[in-house]
């Protein structure tokens, strides 16, 4: 992912008139054909990175899509505008919240996900569905609030056992904040709040899960080297197509 | 005169040591970077963009390099 672009805050104020969605790729069959009839590079196949801007109903390119941010914008300046410019066209006002949590599916790929982003991850346990729905609906106004939105990556789970890989799990899980940890292995509880906490008491243990992360400063090299060192190898959900990334898996086992 | 190489080395190698160590350690505990707000699946985010007539940017990305994890 091109993040010199995608972490600008003049892309970031222009994202705020969209709805950005960010997939994992390779982590979902139905996602990957969606991408694939978006984009494929030369090899005629999904690829690791996709970039498009579409419209709301998904169905026309708004700009012509890549494999990346810098395939398509001179720079981020270039993009900043562009996606105003297009804003501007489509009439998109800024958001007012939105109807969902933005969760991903599992809190082994959400963990991986705030390892690669360097931000703490939300997960919300909750083993009845009707107090599980009720936590989402009061963290989502959090999630998609001025003071929260972009800050964190969201998941939600039923059953404690998808907390395998998490330290400190206070016996009455609600909202948990978790500092992932290298390689999005394992993740430790830096702050939490019951199932039936106050919007109010919520933030404040996301505010206190922001003071307690400390983002890792990564090399791309370095981090590869010890992931392998460490014996720390990725399976995806579906096979990896990308020609340069198979190759450099091939070199991993 | 010729000057010898040898202090100029040893500079640089301290250097790229204090480089290699700082990549290594935590980043500095600030305020933290603002970020774009993702949707994370597909439906979700058309859904989102349905209900309000929003655009859609979409990213795709690999959360792993080479198979090792934790970094895009």
């Amino acid at each position: 992912m091109d993040r010199s672009y995608l972490s600008q805050p003049e892309v970031i104020q222009a994202s705020r008139r969209f709805v950005c969605i960010r997939l994992a790729t390779y982590e979902d069959a139905e996602e990957g054909e969606i991408l694939t009839s978006i984009f494929v590079g030369g090899s005629g196949q999904l690829e690791n990175t996709t970039i498009a801007v579409l419209s709301s109903d998904g169905e026309r390119f708004l700009a012509r899509p890549g494999r990346g941010a810098r395939q398509m914008f001179v720079d981020a300046e270039d993009m900043a505008a562009t996606l105003q410019r297009i804003a501007d066209e489509t009439r998109a006002a800024a958001p007012a919240g939105a109807q969902d949590l933005p969760k991903i599916a599992d809190v082994r790929l959400a963990l991986d996900i705030a390892a690669c982003d360097g931000r703490p991850l939300v997960v919300l346990c909750a083993t009845d569905a009707q107090s599980r729905k009720s936590l989402e609906e009061r963290v989502r106004d959090l999630a998609w609030s001025d003071a929260f939105a972009g800050l964190f990556v969201f998941a939600s789970v039923s059953k404690s056992e998808d907390l395998a890989a998490i330290e400190g799990v206070p016996a009455q899980a609600g909202l948990l904040v978790i500092e992932p940890d290298r390689f999005g292995q394992k993740g430790r509880v830096t702050a939490s709040a019951p199932a039936d906490a106050a919007p109010e008491a919520l933030a404040l243990a996301l505010r206190e899960g922001l003071r307690a992360h400390v983002p890792l400063a990564k090399v791309h090299q370095s981090h590869v080297r010890a992931g392998r060192n460490a014996g720390i190898f990725w399976e995806t959900k579906i096979p990896v197509t990308d020609p340069h990334e198979q190759h450099a898996r091939s070199g991993a086992r | 005169m010729a000057r010898s190489p040898l202090p100029a080395l040893v500079l640089l190698s301290a250097l790229a040591g204090t480089v290699a160590f700082a990549q290594e350690k935590p980043a500095q505990a600030l305020a933290p970077e603002p970020g774009i707000a993702w949707f994370a699946t597909w439906k979700s985010g058309l859904a989102e963009a349905a209900r309000s007539g929003r655009p859609i940017l979409l990213v795709a990305a690999a959360p792993h390099c080479g198979g090792v994890p934790g970094i895009w």
